[in-house]
């Protein structure tokens, strides 16, 4: 609306500009034949000039007194400055009815009167032309707006569509189903895609679960009949009140040792299942291993066995601190139980072709390398270990930690003996601890 | 050497009326005063009373779950210590309880002498919070922990640092027994139970130190519960 008005106005201000001009130029002839008292005449002939070939908008009128002397409007009265009126009825019949005239009048001398103006229907004309071509153009975006919407909402609403029948298969229990990604990556594939991992998360812990579940189904049943089996035959020999009691002792300690595995086997599962993410950070290897050697070396020394250490400085690792620990304590834990007192133990932790390497070694009789990768599974218990305490679980918890910091426990030869030992990425420092080692280095300077 | 926690106020809020019966029995035959909460929502109102030395929380309540009662407690200045007591014995939930305010953490099942050696610990540790020691007396045995140095009967004794450590607890805890796990705890940081021989080493390499060349002996072991330091 604002660019017609600005349109209009233009227009009209053209049109009084055109009609000043005109008539300075009548004038002008009017005055230029004065001296041959030709004036009016000189003045008719230049608005016969102009109507032969002007347009038929341009109208014009030259009037001497009341009698019309030239032009194509008929003679009016004569007001002096900008006129505005409707078209003549007696010039143009009903075809020009409606049409505006917009010009100006003057009086070229006393008695002579002109006018100039056009019929300003031009500018109506051309309003609404522009007004057309916006319609045409408000209609033809409005018609591609709503097929493209429907077009992008359709496919967005059939992606939706997929995915909630994913979602609704997994509610009834079909947990392998995926959605559906397209190569287009748009928005909706990312989410797609998200699901998708999230799905798979959910995937292996339920996995990991269905496992615990199994498993305490499969391994708890045991041991509970063993303790139900020895409390009937307790019901049925004691004869004394320190039967009653040793019987009531034994009891507990099976009670204690089913709780023991029932916590390793849900331990394992959560170091499978990658529940554990948050312990892990820059680690100082070097002095975790240490700890570990203060912490076993009385057990070990106690046993008369020689305990060798060698730790190389400065193995930061990414790691959870808590879990290496027990794995460490686990394989020498394996190594003493495992093997005669007296029988020496080595910890080591060393840069080897670029890589953290920890190991134990030990000096007994070893694992035949047949069931050097059956070690590792639940409850997998060699023939000679049957009598020695144990649950049947460090190794299996011991891997499932060396796979939560990506390494695996490789089982050798220490010949004699058996060599534990993990491979880890060694990382650079992080810059703040570097900074402040600087830091200190200064002060200490 | 009994003082005063033997007049301690107890709450216990647990819904399983059995273990409830347990804990509460085990409190009152140290000569505790044990009051009981049933839900949620009641032991949060009778804690943030503010009367109880030692608070029990189960982590899995009806109404307020034990998290978020003990740490509307904290935020509500009610410093009591809090033991947790729950079936989540999770990695990260043991974390979780103590970054939330708790003190310590139980996992059921447990051994009744577990329980009262925790809360024993948790008592003593909050009366004796208020005025920082520097200097652990308990009969002879004097145990600096600026100068970090150990003597008996005037004669000081050369402690390797986690012997420093192992005494230093027995000391604060000493008249009480503490348990094993407590120690691997407390000691050495470890959430784990490294086995029962490794700690009696540990212990009998202090003893060998503080007890061999001395009388009367210091450090006992408690059987079937774990280790006590006194003075006779």
């Amino acid at each position: 609306m604002v660019i017609f008005a600005v349109v209009k106005d233009a227009f009209e201000n053209d049109v009084v500009r055109a009609s000043n001009d005109d008539l300075a130029a009548i004038q002008r002839a009017y005055i230029g034949g004065l001296p041959r008292g030709k004036a009016l005449h000189e003045a008719k002939e230049m608005i016969d000039d102009r109507l032969l070939a002007a347009d038929a908008a341009d109208l014009f009128l030259l009037q001497s007194g009341s009698h019309k002397v030239a032009g194509n409007l008929p003679s009016m009265q004569m007001s002096v400055g900008e006129r505005r009126f409707p078209y003549p009825v007696s010039l143009g019949g009903t075809a020009m009815a409606g049409h505006t005239v917009l010009g100006r009048g003057m009086f070229i001398d006393a008695h002579t009167y002109a006018f100039v103006g056009r019929d300003l229907q031009i500018a109506t004309d051309a309003e609404r032309e522009i007004i057309g071509a916006f319609a045409l153009v408000l209609l033809a975006s409005l018609i591609i707006a709503t097929a493209g919407g429907m077009a992008v909402s359709r496919s967005f609403l059939h992606r939706v569509d997929a995915i909630t029948a994913t979602c609704r298969g997994i509610m009834v229990g079909r947990l392998s189903e995926r959605v559906p990604v397209t190569n287009s990556r748009n928005e909706l594939d990312q989410l797609a895609a998200t699901i998708n991992s999230m799905l798979d998360r959910i995937a292996t812990l339920m996995d990991g679960l269905r496992r615990v579940s199994t498993d305490i189904a499969h391994d708890l049943r045991t041991p509970l009949a063993h303790l139900r089996y020895k409390l009937e035959r307790a019901r049925e020999d004691a004869r004394s009140v320190q039967d009653y009691a040793s019987a009531v002792n034994n009891a507990i300690a099976d009670c204690d040792h089913l709780m023991e595995v029932f916590s390793a086997l849900l331990r394992i599962a959560q170091l499978e299942a990658g529940v554990r993410r948050k312990g892990m950070a820059a680690l100082d290897l070097s002095e975790l291993v240490r700890k570990v050697a203060e912490f076993y070396e009385p057990l070990i020394s106690d046993l008369g066995r020689p305990f060798s250490v060698r730790i190389a400085p400065n193995l930061t690792i990414m790691g959870d601190g808590q879990l290496l620990f027990r794995l460490l304590a686990n394989l020498l834990d394996n190594a003493v139980r495992h093997t005669p007192d007296g029988t020496p133990i080595a910890l080591e932790a060393e840069m080897q072709r670029s890589k953290v390497l920890v190991s134990v070694r030990d000096k007994g009789t070893g694992i035949p390398p047949e069931d050097r990768e059956s070690v590792f599974r639940r409850f997998f218990r060699r023939e000679q270990s049957r009598t020695t305490p144990g649950s049947g679980l460090g190794l299996a918890l011991v891997s499932a930690i060396a796979e939560l910091h990506g390494s695996k426990v490789t089982l050798e030869d220490n010949k004699p003996g058996l060599r534990a030992s993990l491979e880890f990425e060694r990382i650079a420092v992080l810059p703040v601890v570097r900074s402040a080692m600087a830091e200190a280095e200064l002060v200490d300077s | 050497m009994e003082e005063n926690s033997a007049i301690a106020t107890t709450l216990v809020i647990e819904d399983d009326p059995q273990t409830a019966l347990h804990v509460t029995e085990a409190l009152r035959s140290i000569g505790h005063s044990a009051h009981w909460a049933a839900t949620g929502t009641d032991g949060y109102h009778q804690a943030s009373g503010g009367k109880f030395d030692l608070i029990i929380v189960d982590r899995m309540l009806p109404g307020l779950d034990g998290l978020t009662i003990v740490r509307n407690l904290r935020r509500a200045h009610i410093e009591a210590p809090v033991l947790f007591l729950t079936t989540m014995d999770d990695l990260d939930a043991r974390i979780e309880g103590l970054e939330c305010g708790g003190d310590d953490y139980l996992a059921k099942p447990f051994a009744t002498s577990e329980l009262i050696a925790r809360s024993n610990a948790l008592i003593r540790r909050a009366r004796k919070s208020v005025a920082l020691q520097t200097m652990l007396r308990v009969g002879d045995l004097e145990l600096d922990l600026l100068a970090r140095t150990v003597k008996r009967q005037g004669t000081a004794i050369e402690l390797q640092p986690q012997e420093f450590k192992l005494l230093e607890y027995l000391m604060q805890n000493s008249g009480r027994a503490v348990t094993r796990t407590m120690l691997l705890e407390n000691v050495w940081g470890l959430d784990f139970d490294a086995g029962t021989t490794i700690v009696e080493s540990h212990v009998s390499r202090l003893r060998g130190k503080v007890d061999r060349e001395f009388a009367p002996e210091m450090i006992h072991t408690v059987r079937g519960v774990g280790y006590i330091l006194r003075a006779h």
